[in-house]
């Protein structure tokens, strides 16, 4: 840290009663944080629970902390279930892909839109906006893609969600916060928007450029109504699209579809479901921790001695 | 991301642009004696007709390939059943699974509308706007020259009851096929006979009776634990029909809960509109309000989670509870060897007639072959020899001694159950096309015949009760019933839940059928009246040519 | 809504010339446009056309016996008797969602910067956004197990509180409360993400030339993180003021029934029930394009307050 030069001489009972102060609420701080984070983990602990419990204890329903007849069984069938792989390679490909692409174009647009300068960028802002609000629905999007031969590839499942406009509009609002006296200075020394946007923006945006990679990410891995949309053929199912099928093969979802006659044998455990919720889950889980190096303090005032 | 899956299912429906009835000509009768005159008539029109020689589908040079849509069952491509199928037929079966039932409808639309990803042959449930449409734009193939061909699944119908075809068929022809058919009534009274045993008490034969036993169960500690946990009633939540008992008991019967009646005098109300049904709301809301309810059962709860559970002593349920071989039941007797459900008679009410709840003899699930396959009659033919009785049996339970094994006395064992997990590790194919033709007679063998008895006896005994209840056969034509349809429906599942729970009282009954008539009850009514009269004068003229 | 060009260049001459010149000088800001460009028109824009279908009675099995009825869809969703009290339901459920809901992922991001030991922030950060990833589906199940009127965890630390047995899932008075803590618990881990990356963008210096001022830790938060991340807040909140008509249609629909429809019945739920019986594609698009209109009416009049006080808007 630059060096200070004048140091103000603070009374010591006033730095007690602060630090004193700072202290409980500290401690209340850390206290909070554990009991907000025990709450909300519970329903996934739950999942987690039931996943590794025996069917016939799950079948009353009365799973709470720990697993009742605890087994692996149930795992083991999951991952007998090629679908599931076929779930993992078809959603992977498409989140890798899907997140790479779409977060390279959703900078690109909010940068250029950032920009006051733009002539019409207002409207063009607009006309990003309305796409976040008004959607074509089923069958102009299902149309679309069909006249585009995508129908059941794995591009129907990556293109049609790659730039979303909420994205765009919050990763503007984190370009618009960085000060124009860089661009000045790199303007200066002959620099295109290109070449500022590659060279000062973006380094200076890590966690901006995490944020939308995460939102992207999950929006792609959580995605199964593209699947039930554009693809037919049951080996290029997202994993999601799998999971899905499974939660929706119950007695309620049977009901509500207005199937009345269906007896009990069709229903897929509550065991298999627990279980495929954890499989399906957790990879996406493991990636924010990677990211979260990125939201600290400084990345922006390091960049400005560059 | 998040916005747009919200707003595409909001906006996932389907189209109706019907614009006139159906069922307004006469049906068109199928029946073996007149297959010669059809076929002739056909030929003497000058359409394109199959030829009166039987396609012998074993021994077909060319391969078919066929796009096939199914939703229960097995899915997985290539299984052993596939294969022998494939084989036997020379043809090339791709399966096209449908994403689960939330989303089903959706994708089934999208096939029929997209002429490129049209299967051969499609499967649908409810969809009538959807089929009228279909029929109209030409996607649908005629089968009826067809049923005259190939008779198996044809006979096994008529067998169950020549009504299911007749609801199959329309004014012109036969576009679908039934699917599924499910057993003319499938629930049957359970009692808990170790908690009467335990409280000396006998299995109740009239509604009174039953009442008695209820408090009893809820109040009397029967099963000895001495703690206050026992409810007598329970059941499927948020489901009218696990109050059957009192439904069927009260008054003359007619107070159902979904459907419209037909009255002594010919005119038609509204099941849950009948005095009837005001006698079964009070009684059961002062049941609940007893607490010889579960509480529960006003929440949409799980009708397997409820049994696993126990805690309840009596329920409405299926008979296929009874079969040894049901998982709900093996674990709630896993935790709970001492206890004991066995199936009564239903209880007598006021008019001393008891009556189970008759399912509907229509279809509840249809299959057709669209124009987009190459050979329909092929296809047709195909399907039909895979209903022969030993055929279904080789798809649906697999091969004698190693999925199944036939015992000397005429019963059956199940090795390999249709959804166990080996049918699925090892992809044999048990249960694929579950829901594309099914047997419930002798070739249904997972059926104990003990249950197969129940099944019977439960047929009998609610044949009453089904010829006062009103079927549609095409609830499509119904153009202002479906248009105040959700608004009535509405007013009358918040009235009689909350009354059942507590929350509003019987004694706003007039009120509740004011509601419904200011909804536009009166002229659904008479809609009802002119529409479903002319049906019961076609069903009756189909009927006498059988 | 004005054309944000910069004015800081003094072009005499017409203003098309100057447009002209400052969009050249852009170039390749443009550049940086048209992968979007494209991508917009294409997957968004061509599917919008598609929007006309509300204002037909559409026929997708044989398009060209569709018929073109104008508003007649729209005129059919307003008649219904059920609309005003659907409407209003939705509304109520959206604000309510809005005013209680909006706030906490703030207070929680602003709370968690407070903690120093990184292991525990990143180990808290990622549990406390664990359930948005739990389907609704899934959240429903539990929920209504700890609800349960019998033995259910929820109903007997209720009971203990307020001394009734209350069946929360069918009681009118309890059960938009449980819709609205619900949906909290559910989004806010992940709201607070968002936050985070803004606050890590907070110039430290500024919170140190505050403390030589003798600022505590509740000055510093309120007086230079709560204004640092303010542009973050202001874009959120006029994106969740366009959401003012979903109320969060799959939470609902897995989670009422017929007693609690004068509470909670949405605009949504009730399109669906109507879509089972009647199946009518064109009526529920007209449903979805009229929540559409009134969501982008808002955004923008909302999007004007904020500019009008100063601050960033989206547009």
């Amino acid at each position: 840290m630059a060096g200070k030069t004048e140091v103000k001489i603070i009374p010591k009972s006033n730095r007690i009663k602060r630090s004193k102060a700072e202290w409980l609420f500290a401690i209340f701080n850390y206290l909070f944080f554990i009991f907000v984070t025990l709450m909300v983990v519970y329903p996934f602990w739950h999942v987690i629970m039931t996943s590794l419990s025996s069917v016939e204890a799950t079948a009353k329903g009365g799973i709470f902390l720990w697993p009742k007849g605890f087994n692996l069984d149930t795992y083991g069938k999951v991952f007998k279930n090629a679908q599931i792989w076929s779930g993992y390679f078809t959603t992977i490909i498409v989140t890798l892909t899907g997140t790479a692409l779409g977060t390279l174009f959703t900078a690109t647009t909010a940068y250029a839109l950032s920009k006051k300068r733009l002539p019409f960028g207002g409207i063009l802002m607009l006309l990003v906006l309305f796409t976040m609000i008004f959607n074509g629905g089923m069958i102009p999007n299902y149309l679309l893609i069909k006249n585009l031969n995508l129908l059941n590839t794995r591009w129907a499942l990556i293109l049609p969600g790659l730039v979303s406009a909420y994205n765009v509009i919050i990763m503007k609002s984190f370009f618009q916060s960085i000060p124009d006296s860089l661009e000045e200075s790199a303007r200066i020394d002959g620099a295109n928007d290109v070449i500022i946007f590659i060279k000062i923006a973006i380094p200076l945006s890590k966690a901006t450029v995490a944020v939308i990679a995460l939102f992207t990410a999950v929006g792609y891995w959580n995605d199964f109504f593209s699947t039930v949309l554009y693809i037919n053929d049951s080996t290029k199912w997202a994993l999601q699209a799998v999971l899905r099928y499974m939660l929706t093969n119950t007695n309620q979802a049977m009901q509500a579809a207005g199937v009345s006659v269906i007896s009990a044998s069709n229903v897929t455990a509550a065991t298999i479901k627990s279980a495929s919720v954890v499989v399906a889950t957790v990879p996406i889980l493991i990636v924010y921790p990677f990211l979260q190096k990125y939201f600290v303090q400084g990345v922006m005032v390091g960049g400005v001695k560059g | 991301m998040k916005k747009k899956s919200a707003l595409i299912l909001a906006a996932g429906m389907m189209a109706a642009a019907l614009l006139a009835g159906c069922g307004d000509a006469g049906s068109k009768e199928v029946s073996n004696n007149t297959s010669k005159e059809i076929s002739s008539e056909a030929d003497a029109s000058g359409e394109a007709a199959a030829s009166s020689e039987l396609i012998d589908v074993l021994n077909q040079e060319d391969t078919m390939s066929m796009a096939i849509v199914c939703l229960q069952g097995h899915t997985q491509p290539d299984s052993s059943t596939e294969k022998w199928m494939e084989e036997r037929y020379n043809i090339d079966i791709t399966v096209i699974a449908l994403p689960g039932w939330t989303d089903a409808k959706a994708k089934i639309q999208l096939l029929m509308a997209d002429e490129k990803a049209r299967p051969d042959i499609i499967w649908w449930w409810d969809m009538d706007a959807d089929f009228a449409q279909w029929k109209d734009a030409g996607l649908l193939v005629d089968v009826s020259v067809y049923m005259n061909k190939y008779t198996n699944m044809v006979d096994y119908y008529n067998a169950q009851d020549p009504a299911i075809l007749f609801f199959a068929s329309s004014a012109d022809g036969i576009y679908r096929i039934p699917g599924d058919v499910s057993e003319p009534c499938c629930e049957t009274l359970l009692i808990r006979q170790d908690w009467l045993d335990n409280l000396n008490l006998e299995v109740p034969t009239t509604l009174d009776e039953l009442e008695d036993v209820l408090y009893a169960f809820t109040y009397d500690d029967p099963d000895g634990n001495g703690i206050d946990d026992t409810y007598g009633l329970g059941g499927d939540g948020y489901d009218f029909r696990s109050f059957w008992p009192w439904i069927q008991g009260a008054g003359t019967g007619r107070g159902h809960y979904d459907k419209f009646v037909m009255n002594e005098d010919g005119s038609y109300t509204m099941g849950a509109a009948t005095d009837d049904a005001k006698i079964w709301l009070e009684r059961v809301s002062k049941l609940y309000a007893d607490g010889v309810i579960t509480p529960n059962i006003t929440q949409d709860t799980d009708r397997d989670e409820e049994m696993a559970n126990g805690g309840f002593g009596v329920t409405y349920s299926w008979i296929t509870y009874n079969n040894p071989s049901n998982a709900i039941m093996t674990s709630f007797y896993a935790s709970n060897p001492d206890a004991k459900w066995v199936p009564v008679d239903m209880v007598a009410g006021d008019n001393g007639n008891p009556q189970e709840d008759a399912a509907t003899v229509a279809a509840w699930c249809y299959f057709g072959i669209t124009t987009n396959c190459s050979n329909p009659e092929r296809a047709y033919a195909i399907w039909d020899d895979m209903a022969a009785p030993e055929n279904y049996v080789r798809k649906r339970f697999g091969i004698e001694g190693e999925h199944y094994i036939a015992n000397a006395d005429g019963t059956y064992e199940i090795v390999i159950a249709g959804d166990s997990n080996e049918n699925s590790e090892q992809n044999i194919g048990l249960k694929l096309f579950q829901d594309l033709f099914s047997r419930k007679d002798e070739c249904n063998i997972e059926n104990t015949t003990a249950t197969s008895a129940l099944f019977e006896k439960a047929k009998e005994n609610s044949r009453d009760i089904y010829s006062i209840m009103i079927e549609k056969k095409d609830p499509n034509a119904y153009v202002i019933g479906n248009e105040y349809g959700t608004d009535i429906g509405d007013i009358k599942l918040a009235y009689f839940w909350s009354v059942i729970g507590g929350t509003d009282t019987i004694d706003n009954w007039d009120k509740y059928i004011s509601d419904l008539k200011a909804a536009g009850l009166e002229e659904v009514t008479a809609e009802l009246t002119e529409i479903y009269n002319k049906q019961l004068e076609e069903k009756a003229m189909y009927l006498s040519v059988e | 809504m004005k054309l944000s060009s910069d004015k800081s260049l003094k072009g005499r001459g017409s203003d098309r010339k100057t447009i002209w010149r400052d969009m050249v000088r852009c170039r390749w800001l443009y550049f940086l446009l048209i992968p979007a460009i494209i991508y917009f028109f294409i997957f968004k824009y061509i599917p919008i056309y598609g929007l006309r279908i509300a204002f037909m009675d559409y026929n997708q099995y044989a398009p060209e016996k569709s018929i073109w009825v104008g508003v007649d869809q729209f005129i059919k969703l307003f008649t219904k008797k059920s609309f005003i009290p659907v409407l209003w339901n939705t509304i109520k459920i959206s604000l309510l969602k809005l005013l209680c809901g909006f706030p906490v992922p703030i207070i929680l991001a602003l709370m968690m910067n407070e903690i120093k030991s990184v292991k525990f922030k990143k180990i808290s950060q990622t549990l406390l956004y664990l359930p948005h990833f739990i389907s609704w589906a899934i959240m429903a199940g539990i929920i209504m197990t700890l609800l349960d009127p019998t033995n259910g965890l929820i109903t007997g630390i209720i009971q203990k509180i307020t001394g009734q047995s209350v069946m929360v899932l069918t009681d009118t008075k309890w059960f938009v409360p449980m819709l609205i803590v619900t949906d909290i618990y559910k989004g806010m881990g992940w709201g607070t993400i968002v936050y985070f990356a803004a606050i890590s963008g907070v110039d430290p210096q500024l919170y140190e030339a505050v403390a030589i001022d003798g600022a505590g830790k509740w000055k510093q938060a309120i007086h230079i993180t709560l204004p640092g991340i303010m542009p973050s807040i202001i874009v959120m909140f006029i994106m969740n003021c366009g959401n003012i008509l979903n109320a969060g249609f799959e939470q609902i629909f897995m989670l009422y029934s017929a007693q609690v429809y004068s509470v909670a019945d949405i605009i949504d739920t009730y399109v669906y029930r109507i879509g089972i019986v009647q199946s009518d594609y064109s009526f529920s698009t007209a449903a979805g394009m009229f929540k559409s209109v009134v969501a982008f009416i808002l955004i923008l009049v909302v999007n004007s307050i904020a500019k009008k006080t100063g601050n960033e808007g989206i547009i």
